[in-house]
């Protein structure tokens, strides 16, 4: 079985090391909020003014004006800040965010990512996505492997207006985790039950197996329960057209 | 009986808007409906002021937040830095009945930051090697590369906060903060203030002023 959304943010998730700031756009990186909790000692950041994001509160619990990329309500953690979106941004390209979290609709085999427009059918603008792909260290894309009308979005290079060129060096998708080196995808993970093969046949770009890489033992989903159950159609169709 | 103190810039939502004119560059605070100054953008809909330039962070959809301007015809040209999927906005901005722009949500906080700041502009790295490149100036500083990008000012611009004393002193909570402190500054105009309680000038702790009064042309209580 192919990773759900969820499972995707999950195994971001596992990518951070602890004391790390982590930016989360819209789409499926959003999820990952779920994904996180105090013990990781990681501070989640989010491009409409805060630091400390944490876990979307139950329902008539939510905290008035606390809201994420998506612009929906989500809890604080301890030592949380807020900030207007000038210093937000700064925060972004100034490189005091460590990792971004992106969705993407194409990712190229040297980094270089699109997220923002299909030309002539949609134009949804970059959002943050282009501030913080600049200044931070690692950029992780959290997508699904293949679009919503079968569009491959692991290329050899990207057809669609940029975000940013050459600063994505980790791809998370619903059939692996992906390195971007020397010019190809090195696939380092394999979802449960995805075949090496199902992975070559849907991906454009160079795509290079790890001597490591093995099936993944189901990432955890985080025990809480989605918050996004009921919309998660619509989410998967997001993560297609959002990247910021 | 007491004349109105001259430091008293508390109007209403109606006469406030009044003095928006169509035409005008309006810029509006909001990152999607949070912070978003909702009593202002009913009336500014209700008195049909047209023909806006309207300068947002995003425009969520068209029943949200600004959106609500949007849908109801009275913008020529939108500047901001997302837009919402709703299939009915995308239409219309392929169909060309909306003049949208979009830029970087960093390169938009900025250039309003420079328009209020008495600043002729900013070099980024942001959007080097893509679109929004396109026609701007590279400059070279200790051999990195730059866009020049310039700034952006307003008629008027309609922000809200949560508290503000009579003379528009501000403070704000959580991310309802978004751009309405900096879109405060950037106005020539005219600034109005909404805000969610009133206070009496001297009321408010200084320490806690995010956005002074000096900012601020009128002040009106959410509806």
């Amino acid at each position: 079985m192919p990773w759900s959304p969820e499972e995707i943010a999950s195994r971001v998730a596992r990518e951070f090391l602890p004391g790390q700031v982590v930016s989360l756009c819209s789409g499926i990186p959003s999820l990952v909020v779920a994904a996180v909790d105090e013990s990781m000692q990681v501070v989640l950041h989010s491009e409409s003014g805060v630091l400390g994001v944490g876990r979307k509160p139950s329902r008539g619990r939510e905290i008035r004006n606390v809201v994420d990329a998506e612009g929906r309500s989500v809890g604080m953690l301890p030592g949380g800040a807020f900030m207007d979106v000038a210093r937000s941004s700064a925060m972004s390209r100034g490189g005091h965010v460590d990792v971004c979290v992106t969705g993407a609709l194409e990712v190229d085999v040297q980094g270089s990512f699109a997220s923002w427009t299909v030309p002539g059918k949609f134009v949804r603008g970059p959002g943050a996505a282009m501030d913080l792909a600049i200044g931070a260290e690692r950029t992780i894309a959290a997508m699904n492997h293949v679009g919503p009308g079968g569009e491959l979005k692991l290329v050899s290079q990207c057809s669609l207006p940029l975000t940013a060129a050459r600063c994505v060096d980790t791809v998370v998708t619903d059939l692996g985790v992906f390195e971007i080196k020397d010019g190809s995808f090195r696939c380092i993970e394999l979802a449960p039950g995805t075949a090496w093969e199902d992975v070559e046949a849907v991906t454009e770009g160079r795509l290079v197996r790890s001597e490591q890489s093995r099936e993944s033992e189901a990432p955890s989903p985080s025990s809480a329960p989605s918050d996004y159950d009921d919309e998660e159609g619509e989410l998967v169709a997001e993560s297609d057209w959002r990247g910021g | 009986m007491p004349t109105k103190n001259a430091l008293d810039k508390t109007s209403t939502v109606e006469r406030a808007v009044a003095e928006v004119r169509s035409g005008d560059v309006m810029m509006v605070g909001g990152f999607h409906d949070i912070g978003s100054p909702a009593s202002l953008i009913t009336e500014v809909v209700a008195q049909r002021i047209g023909n806006l330039t309207v300068i947002a962070n995003d425009i969520p959809s068209l029943d949200r937040g600004v959106g609500r301007i949007v849908s109801a015809g009275l913008t020529s040209r939108i500047l901001t830095s997302h837009i919402g999927p709703g299939l009915v906005m995308q239409r219309k901005i392929g169909a060309g009945e909306l003049r949208v722009e979009t830029l970087p949500q960093g390169t938009l906080a900025e250039r309003i930051r420079c328009g209020g700041a008495g600043l002729g502009g900013f070099l980024t790295p942001t959007g080097l090697g893509t679109a929004m490149a396109d026609g701007k100036r590279i400059v070279e500083v200790d051999g990195k590369r730059f866009l020049l990008e310039t700034p952006l000012t307003a008629d008027v611009a309609l922000i809200t906060a949560f508290r503000g004393d009579r003379w528009g002193n501000l403070t704000y909570r959580g991310t309802a903060r978004n751009l309405n402190p900096v879109m405060a500054a950037a106005a020539t105009r005219l600034v109005i203030a909404e805000v969610e309680e009133l206070y009496e000038i001297g009321d408010l702790d200084p320490n806690e002023v995010e956005t002074p009064g000096v900012y601020v042309d009128m002040v009106v209580e959410a509806e």
